[in-house]
């Protein structure tokens, strides 16, 4: 586990996490559809990704300098708290943008689709994109549809001009909600969303989402308003589409247990930037974060009953006017003096990338990446739990 | 000190709280047709036949889906509603009997936070006079004595002081939090009602809030109804539990019991569908189909439609309650004693059910009227 960590002050070559691209095995993916899909090609790459929100206290750096890599049949988590940018982040994928005034900058590109980068286009060159190549599933399936208009009538329009005839059309809104599993479909068409519950409606939403195959999926919170059972099959159901479509999906959610359950890999978010990213399996075992560590330390199970649970202390920092130095400074155990002066940047922390991953072996590893300066020190201080903050952390 | 009287009181075992036959079922509004036809209205069985105990000190988790009735458990054990049947006792008394001075000894012993901290403080009121207040109202500190007994509240959630006089729009949820607790607290109440208390807030956040509870139970001997969805919440923070479907209790017994060996096909389904950190999932999932429409619940076990282990007997007959080798008290058919009509079981149950009281069991009556 050998970390190219450089020198304080001068942060490396930014790593590059395309170089590997796993070989395209004969894997379970079923039949490639439109698009060439092969597992473990690039699909989409994201550079240097800003989107800064004008407000009257200044630009809101949202999402300050993201960069990701998606391959094609890719399940990628991206994990953060409340205005960590992770929906900011994901919807930019898409070319959404919170407000007509914000700015993007940096690139989004499908390489996988042959698209250069979408930062820039107008909606109208976007829509070619939207439904056919990548497309949303939204947080809350509750408002997410049109409460006046029928179920049927929804999906179908969907589907675009890839079907046509009525007749045909309504065959393929039938099938795509039976592969949703939606119970009865043929007589759920003429029914209106509020005489649907939470879970048959996010089934619908997905339905909607899988009408045209797209290559990407882009689930924000999917399970967030959902009961645990529902839960529990509404995920079930993403991962089957997921590997009997070969679609990529990004996961954005806020609970790591969800994400670590589902995904590849996993982002972690902190204050607009990615600040670990890794395999979920090395994630768990070694996180090479403090902010990575403090989350999972956090959770309910983590420590025995009579302990106190490990809190981080503090709150995130407001997102304006941050600088290139270490966001999590603040609330972090292992900080030292130097932090304030280094740069972050994403950088490469041991794993040895392009073995293939555990879950899926023509998937392989890119390697892990963390923004801290002291990442190294968390690879020896792996079989130590970090230390209980001194006052059962019961700050603000 | 107080860690005395926390065992002083588990010793003597009294029900701080108990409910015995709990029953809450809503008229729903009948068409003019049906009106004039004189057929019978339907009717919402939200909370039907709930017999549980909170004793002094210890926590009762309350655990449910959406619709399962749990809020409403909360809200009549908090007189907020009049139950249609059943009775709430306070140590061993009828609330609804003891007339004014029972409700508002209720009022001083059993008190509420709730779940969304952003709505349920007033935005134009300064956290300092939110509590004063509440001092003021119950009239137990006179007017001097405020600020102090305020400070005093402050500092035992661990918000800082130094913030009295900040709006709740200046706070961030887990503050906020803090402020409903502290609220709460200004009564000094034996029994603090929890309608799910973290499920809004970050991880982190709920960590420190989770953490506060244990603290505030472990200082002031606090007993607490703790209402959640969060099984892994509940592992951590209950020391008894009680599973709710439908409105009715399938399962309840020592958390310790229920999570390492739960007996109910519904809470094993619970178990098997909450995220695990790093269990990695599979496409199948713990059970098919959705919560019935609680207007026309299925017949005999309300389970039966969505239950893996579902036999002839559960579409037929409601199944008793019985004690589990374990300890726990399940109404499932697949436990012998179950079924009415059956052989008791044949060795008496190892165990008594930690904290729970005789469940009185409902007469098998055709679930729900159409």
């Amino acid at each position: 586990m050998s970390a190219a960590t450089p020198a304080l002050g001068q942060p490396g070559s930014r790593p590059d996490s395309t170089e590997q691209v796993g070989t395209p095995a004969a894997e379970e993916v079923v039949p490639a559809p439109a698009d060439r899909r092969e597992p473990g090609d690039v699909l989409l790459e994201v550079r240097d990704l800003r989107v800064s929100i004008p407000t009257a206290a200044g630009p809101v750096h949202a999402a300050d300098g993201v960069t990701l890599t998606l391959r094609q049949g890719e399940v990628l988590g991206v994990v953060g708290e409340t205005g960590s940018g992770k929906s900011v982040t994901c919807r930019a994928l898409l070319g959404l943008r919170p407000t007509p005034r914000t700015e993007v900058s940096g690139t989004v590109a499908y390489p996988g689709l042959g698209v250069d980068d979408i930062t820039g286009l107008p909606p109208r060159r976007l829509r070619r994109l939207w439904g056919r190549h990548v497309a949303m599933i939204p947080q809350n399936p509750m408002t997410s549809l049109d409460p006046v208009r029928r179920i049927g009538d929804q999906v179908a329009e969907a589907l675009g001009d890839t079907v046509h005839g009525a007749a045909a059309r309504r065959e393929r809104v039938i099938e795509l909600l039976r592969q949703v599993g939606l119970p009865a479909p043929e007589r759920r068409l003429d029914a209106f969303p509020h005489q649907f519950s939470g879970g048959m409606l996010q089934r619908t939403l997905i339905a909607i989402a899988i009408a045209q195959n797209p290559a990407m999926l882009v689930a924000d919170e999917p399970t967030t308003a959902l009961d645990v059972l529902i839960q529990d099959q509404i995920l079930g159901l993403l991962l089957s589409l997921q590997r009997d479509l070969g679609t990529s999906l990004v996961l954005v959610s806020h609970d790591l247990s969800v994400v670590s359950q589902v995904c590849d890999r996993v982002a972690v978010m902190y204050a607009g930037q990615v600040v670990e990213l890794a395999d979920t399996a090395t994630l768990l075992s070694s996180p090479r974060h403090p902010y990575t560590r403090a989350l999972i330390g956090a959770l309910p199970g983590a420590v025995a009953r009579d302990e106190p649970l490990r809190v981080i202390p503090g709150a995130p920092p407001p997102l304006v006017g941050l600088g290139p130095t270490c966001r999590f400074a603040a609330r972090c155990e292992l900080h030292e003096a130097a932090c304030d002066e280094w740069p972050t940047e994403l950088l490469p922390v041991g794993a040895p990338a392009g073995s293939p991953s555990p879950f899926r072996p023509a998937l392989r590893l890119v390697s892990h990446q963390s923004r801290c300066r002291r990442a190294p020190d968390l690879a020896t201080a792996d079989a130590a739990p970090p230390t209980t903050p001194k006052d059962q952390g019961e700050q603000r | 000190m107080t860690a005395l009287a926390t065992e002083l009181a588990a010793t003597m075992r009294t029900p701080l709280l108990e409910t015995r036959g709990l029953s809450k079922h809503y008229a729903l509004q009948r068409s003019t047709r049906a009106w004039l036809r004189r057929e019978p209205g339907e009717v919402l069985r939200a909370v039907d036949d709930v017999s549980l105990a909170v004793l002094p000190g210890r926590t009762l988790g309350v655990v449910g889906e959406t619709g399962s009735g749990k809020s409403t458990l909360g809200r009549l054990v908090l007189r907020l509603e009049r139950p249609s049947a059943g009775q709430v006792l306070l140590d061993g008394q009828d609330v609804a009997s003891g007339g004014g001075a029972m409700s508002h000894r209720l009022r001083r012993d059993v008190q509420v936070v709730l779940q969304d901290p952003y709505t349920s403080l007033n935005p134009h009121e300064t956290v300092g006079g939110a509590l004063a207040e509440v001092l003021k109202v119950t009239g137990s500190v006179p007017a001097a004595g405020r600020p102090a007994r305020v400070a005093e509240l402050l500092d035992q959630v661990g918000f800082p002081s130094g913030w009295a006089g900040r709006k709740p729009g200046q706070l961030s949820g887990g503050g906020r939090q803090r402020v409903s607790i502290a609220r709460a607290l200004a009564v000094g109440p034996r029994l603090l009602v929890a309608d799910e208390p973290v499920s809004a807030l970050d991880v982190s956040v709920q960590a420190q809030v989770l953490n506060l509870f244990q603290r505030l139970q472990s200082e002031l001997g606090l007993a607490y109804l703790f209402i959640t969805h969060d099984l892994a919440v509940l592992e951590r923070i209950a020391d008894d539990v009680a599973v709710l479907y439908l409105g009715k209790v399938v399962e309840q017994g020592p958390a310790e019991a229920l999570f390492a060996s739960p007996a109910h096909p519904y809470t094993q389904a619970l178990l098997a569908a909450a995220p695990k950190l790093g269990r990695r999932r599979s496409t199948t999932s713990a059970v098919a189909g959705e919560l019935p429409n609680p207007i026309t619940p299925p017949s005999g076990c309300t389970f039966h439609p969505r239950c893996p282990a579902a036999m002839a007997v559960c579409r037929e007959v409601v199944p008793l309650t019985t004690t589990t080798a374990t300890g726990q008290r399940v109404a499932c058919h697949l436990y012998p004693g179950s079924t009415p009509g059956t052989e008791p079981p044949v060795r008496p149950p190892s165990t008594p059910a930690s904290g729970a009281a005789a469940v009185s069991h409902p007469a098998p009556s055709p679930g729900g009227t159409r």
